[in-house]
């Protein structure tokens, strides 16, 4: 059924359909309902409760960036807020259309423009979902290293815009490091290319300023990423430790012996019990933690080696790599329902948070308690993995879940805020800085100024302001509501 | 509310609405980017709706005929959630709703009428009068509906091998439907009548064998009346015809001219034939001992094999994304620098033959049975 257009509404729609042509303009109420929804547990809860909430206007799908920079023109000029979209698997609202406007689903631009084998490159439109991008790599021999929990859904262009971490970040990095260049539609229309290389020294590289910007600076168009031949061995240890400290602490000492494994999963013991015994029916208690390498046959045997040398004591299970080949093997299982509780109505929220190791623990134990103590008669429940590794520091993907929510709407959504609010704080009051890479959007963009400053905001804001003069560009996120 | 409490509905709509995992393979979406396309999107608006937050609109039960039913998504699913249940019970719903769409209202009354608008004598499939309706004859060749009616070629082509084998055949001068079209659509009542009366004809024929180069009738009469509550055919032997002819080279009744000047040759499992029925090496094995070489592979086959379109009668439903849906097969194919494309179904060979016109492609199409009697 068509969206009932008023007179206002319909000379939009008529300019759309002169930009996009008819077949990319969507207005129907079966997309838009879809499109509502992302994976922040407010959206799906309002879903399916009587609560509607704002929804956009249209939504449009570009073939190339000549229509983009003529919808951005048209929408400054009249003032029209545009919402990115790329697989719509965030978790904060950032892809939500919450002042209404025009949605821009990037997918129907997939295309795979160049693939360098000497430079190691590959140049890539922003709507390519991450594994057709993979399997395209594949065939010829390549990998792009980026396998995060979304790989199936997610686009290039969506983990650019959140500063996505795949499972190999520890060797192979962040967006931030995958991307060499970007070209960004700008919120003026103009079309801006940062340079061609990640590593330079020709002054700031404004590239970084569209990474994690979530849509509120300009549309990613264009992407030159790093590729890799596909490692010639993978080995995997894995070890039950008897407790959180000692795991925290062997993975810094792996990280600071030089070692280099690609991925290093640590499991506190709730994550432990809940995930590996329900799922690998393992036995006993503890701390998981797997480690594994990637590589010419040579360096991965070397370093398997070197890691059972630090990790030798008497109180350690060596469980050896049946465990972590199995996780490996099976990786995307525990995302499918009912194993992912994505597909029950209970409160839930991711809340990466990195720091360096001086405060790590105490940043644990501190969300931890906020979570477990501070909302205890609401069963609230705590648990969390170590997944990204450096020699300075690691991150903490510590979820929070509650399965008897209030009945009450506004009560259920207040105690969802509680909670966030509860656990962001004790991360960042002890030195923790939010590392959400599944999207800032709404749920946490009021935490920026917290995260920044003051002034670390205000510059935020002033750049948001210059390159946006009308504020346009996916309005209301990354706490950006206040942008006059 | 659509669905009973506790009913296997609900289940998967629970399991579908938030569940992106499969996205990316559904065919359907792969060429519309629409997430109102996608399993989980399907799953989402029938919730919304079995939970009295939103009513039926046109467009969503347009969204709901918008799916080939290839069942892709319930196999790369971890747990085999049965999107394709979903989408077959959310049909019979509309249907019972009376909600049903003119087109598909028209559709219905076409298939059932489908031997009266059958105008085409059979001659035209230049088969000699008596070769039809001969009774307690060994081998009951079942065309198939959209054979018949799209691809009448190819039923010249499986008489021509099946002659040549010399064995006792005969097939119905006036065949009708097999009802899976009707039963796809949502109409399961007409479905079952249409089936019982096609087991009807073949009943009185009394055949020891059918085989049919159709995997919707293969499908409707191996799998789908044994289910139905309707007498079936439990003794008599039913095959697709690449595994008959490949039962008939093991016994050394058939033997395969070789043709290496074929070469290039790339094989597209039809969904109802691979997923539905299994039936993935026969067709393989035919063309390696016809070309001396094992065909091309797309990136995603056998079980995994994209749909071409055709599916749950999209190709007369839904003809625009049909004809992209088979388009991205094109494309596909000659990525993997195919020069022919290889079926074992007329309703992909028919949509693959119009995309490949339109892309300009160059690109050879034929069903298995051309290939065998060359």
């Amino acid at each position: 059924m068509q969206k009932t257009w008023s007179n206002s509404t319909k000379s939009i729609r008529n300019k759309l359909v002169e930009i996009f042509g008819d077949e990319n303009v969507i207005t129907d109420q079966s997309e838009i309902e879809c499109q509502k929804v992302d994976v922040w547990w407010i959206t799906r809860y309002k879903m399916l409760q009587e609560k509607d909430f704002q929804q956009p206007l249209a939504i449009v799908f570009p073939e190339n960036k000549e229509q983009i920079v003529s919808l951005v023109k048209f929408c400054n000029i009249n003032k029209i807020p545009i919402i990115p979209r790329g697989g719509g698997a965030g978790d904060s609202g950032g892809s939500v259309a919450i002042k209404s406007g025009i949605t821009v689903d990037t997918k129907r631009m997939d295309k795979v423009l160049k693939i360098n084998k000497k430079s190691l490159t590959i140049r890539v439109q922003p709507g390519i979902l991450q594994i057709h991008l993979e399997e395209y790599l594949n065939r010829f021999g390549y990998t792009m290293n980026h396998l995060p929990a979304s790989f199936n859904t997610s686009t290039i262009g969506g983990f650019v815009s959140t500063n996505g971490t795949g499972i190999l970040s520890s060797k192979y990095g962040k967006l931030t490091d995958i991307v060499h260049q970007l070209e960004v539609v700008l919120p003026d229309g103009k079309i801006f290319k940062s340079l061609a290389v990640n590593h330079h020294s020709t002054g700031p590289d404004f590239s970084k300023l569209f990474i994690g910007a979530e849509g509120t600076l300009g549309i990613i168009t264009e992407i030159l990423c790093k590729i890799y031949p596909i490692p010639e061995k993978m080995a995997f240890l894995s070890f039950l430790l008897p407790n959180l400290k000692e795991g925290i602490d062997y993975g810094r000492k792996i990280m600071e012996s030089g070692l280099e494994p690609c991925i290093m999963r640590f499991y506190d013991e709730k994550d432990t019990e809940h995930i590996l015994k329900n799922q690998y029916k393992m036995k006993g208690k503890g701390c998981f933690l797997m480690i594994g390498f990637d590589g010419l046959k040579e360096i991965v045997d070397v370093q398997t080696k070197l890691v059972s040398k630090i990790i030798s004591k008497n109180n350690i299970k060596e469980l050896g790599d049946k465990q972590a080949w199995d996780w490996w093997k099976n990786r995307l299982r525990s995302y499918y329902p009912p194993l992912d509780y994505i597909c029950e109505p209970w409160m839930t929220a991711v809340m990466d948070t990195i720091a360096p190791y001086e405060c790590i623990e105490n940043i644990y134990l501190n969300m931890k308690s906020a979570v477990e103590d501070g909302f205890k008669e609401f069963g609230a429940i705590f648990h969390a993995h170590f997944s990204h590794w450096y020699n300075w520091g690691t991150s903490i993907y510590p979820s929070f879940l509650v399965k008897d929510i209030p009945k009450e709407y506004d009560k259920a959504v207040k105690l969802y805020d509680d909670i966030t609010d509860a656990c962001i704080n004790a991360a960042i009051n002890n030195g923790g800085v939010i590392n959400e890479h599944h999207g800032i959007g709404i749920r946490l963009g009021n935490y920026l100024k917290k995260s920044y400053g003051n002034e670390g905001f205000e510059l935020f804001k002033k750049i948001k302001k210059a390159l946006d003069v009308n504020n346009i560009m996916n309005p209301g996120k990354l706490g950006l509501n206040e942008v006059e | 509310m659509i669905f009973k409490k506790n009913s296997k509905e609900k289940e998967i709509l629970k399991m579908c609405r938030y569940c992106f995992m499969c996205r990316h393979a559904c065919p359907v979406f792969l060429e519309t980017k629409m997430d109102s396309n996608t399993p989980r999107g399907h799953a989402l608006l029938i919730s919304r709706i079995d939970e009295n937050i939103s009513e039926w609109t046109e467009d969503t039960v347009d969204k709901i005929y918008q799916c080939s039913q290839c069942s892709l998504c319930k196999e790369l699913c971890e747990f085999s959630w049965e999107e394709d249940t979903l989408i077959q019970s959310t049909r019979e719903m509309i249907v019972k709703l009376k909600i049903v769409p003119d087109e598909i209202k028209k559709l219905k009354s076409f298939l059932i009428n489908y031997n009266i608008n059958q105008n085409k004598s059979p001659n035209v499939f230049d088969i000699n009068n008596d070769r039809f309706d001969r009774k307690h004859i060994d081998v009951l060749y079942l065309a198939g509906y959209s054979t018949l009616f799209e691809q009448p070629e190819i039923i010249k082509k499986t008489a021509d091998v099946l002659n040549s084998i010399g064995i006792k055949w005969t097939m119905f001068k006036e065949e009708g439907i097999a009802g899976i079209e009707l039963f796809e659509l949502g109409y399961t009542k007409e479905a079952k009548i249409a089936a019982k009366k096609l087991i009807n004809k073949i009943l009185e024929i009394k055949p020891k064998i059918i085989i049919t180069g159709n995997p919707h009738v293969y499908k409707t009469l191996k799998s789908l009346t044994p289910q139905w509550d309707i007498d079936y055919l439990s003794d008599i032997k039913i095959y697709h015809i690449v595994e008959y002819l490949y039962l008939k080279i093991k016994d050394r009744t058939l033997k395969l001219k070789k043709n290496p000047n074929f070469s290039k040759i790339i094989y597209h499992d039809p969904c109802q034939l691979g997923r539905n029925m299994g039936v993935y090496d026969e067709p393989r094995e035919l063309i390696k001992l016809i070309t001396g070489n094992p065909p091309l592979e797309f990136l995603h086959s056998r079980n995994e094999a994209e749909c071409c379109g055709a599916g749950s009668v999209m190709y007369l439903t839904h003809p625009d994304i049909t004809r992209k849906m088979a388009q991205i097969i094109i494309y596909n194919a000659l990525e993997m620098n195919a020069k022919t494309i290889v079926t074992a179904c007329p309703n992909c060979k028919k949509v693959f033959e119009d995309a490949s016109i339109k892309t300009n492609s160059n690109l050879k199409v034929i069903d298995i049975i051309e290939l065998i009697s060359l």
